[in-house]
């Protein structure tokens, strides 16, 4: 990893929410420094979170997403970004990490393995993803109203809220908020654990 | 004292609600703990989903009205009678031609032909 471009970027602490992203990622393509910085700082949880998905180890899913922004950091240095839209970005390039990084550790351990080139293994990861999202509509419409609402504002493709500003949004406790959180958490935990 | 990490401290973590220290209390467990490094695992994999399926609504399936539905039938129709009527559409002197042929089979077939 290039641990000079790595150093400019920040301690991972909880990052205030007053520029929107899509301004901050247009500065950071224009070369701004602080702009990444603070960008890092907002979206490096959930690149984490999916490596983590993906049943990597804690410190090594740290480890591929520093890589991750630094990759970004450098392709967009060198013009070959056209466009920057985050965390989803960040987590496409977590993922090719993780891939390269699963099958260097199989081959490692397991040389003759063939299984490690297959690219069914892929289309199966595909497969699971495409019947865990099934099951997160099927769960979700399912659902009440109120709960629709509440995850359709929490997982915002655009701008997610935090769940304060869901409770402030639609006129709920925070307390609420977080129980249809977790009523919703468990009938999804439950229908992957069934399937 | 419950030596595992419970739901919800799994679930505040992966959503990022956790505080600096809850992160780190968390971060060490699950470093040392496989059951609730499984769990961490699990929470990711249904946070990610959840994203995943925001930020990629279903498309709606286009929908055929009925108007466009008989629209379609009714040129399909069109279509077939044209064909039908350009091919077999017999000129008066096709009938004529068809006539005199039945006409001269069964005359032919006539016992007294």
């Amino acid at each position: 990893m290039n641990q000079d471009l790595w150093l400019c970027l920040p301690a991972f602490e909880a990052a205030p929410r007053a520029e929107p992203s899509p301004s901050l990622e247009a500065r950071a393509l224009g070369g701004d420094d602080a702009a990444w910085s603070a960008l890092v700082a907002r979206h490096n949880h959930r690149v984490v979170v999916s490596l983590l998905a993906r049943g990597i180890a804690l410190d090594v899913a740290k480890d591929l997403a520093q890589e991750a922004w630094v990759r970004l950091v450098e392709q967009a240095r060198g013009g070959k970004l056209g466009d920057l839209k985050l965390p989803g970005l960040a987590v496409r390039q977590a993922g090719f990490l993780a891939l390269e990084w699963m099958r260097r550790s199989t081959l490692a351990s397991e040389p003759l393995d063939e299984s490690v080139v297959d690219p069914s293994q892929d289309q199966e990861a595909r497969l699971e993803e495409t019947r865990r999202a099934r099951c997160v509509r099927e769960v979700l419409s399912s659902s009440s109203t109120s709960a629709q609402r509440v995850f359709q504002l929490l997982y915002d493709a655009g701008e997610a809220r935090t769940p304060e500003q869901v409770a402030s949004e639609l006129g709920l406790s925070l307390q609420r908020v977080r129980q249809i959180v977790c009523e919703v958490r468990k009938k999804l935990r439950a229908r992957w654990e069934g399937s | 004292m419950n030596p595992h990490l419970s739901m919800e401290q799994l679930v505040s973590y992966v959503t990022g609600e956790s505080s600096a220290s809850e992160t780190r209390a968390l971060e060490a467990h699950v470093r040392t703990c496989a059951r609730c490094a499984r769990g961490l695992e699990r929470e990711a994999a249904v946070e990610m989903s959840l994203v995943e399926t925001a930020s990629r609504p279903q498309r709606p399936r286009p929908r055929r009205t009925f108007a466009a539905a008989v629209g379609v039938a009714m040129a399909a129709c069109s279509v077939l009678v044209g064909i039908t009527l350009a091919k077999g559409a017999p000129t008066e002197a096709g009938v004529h031609t068809e006539r005199d042929v039945d006409a001269a089979a069964d005359s032919a077939l006539s016992p007294d032909g």
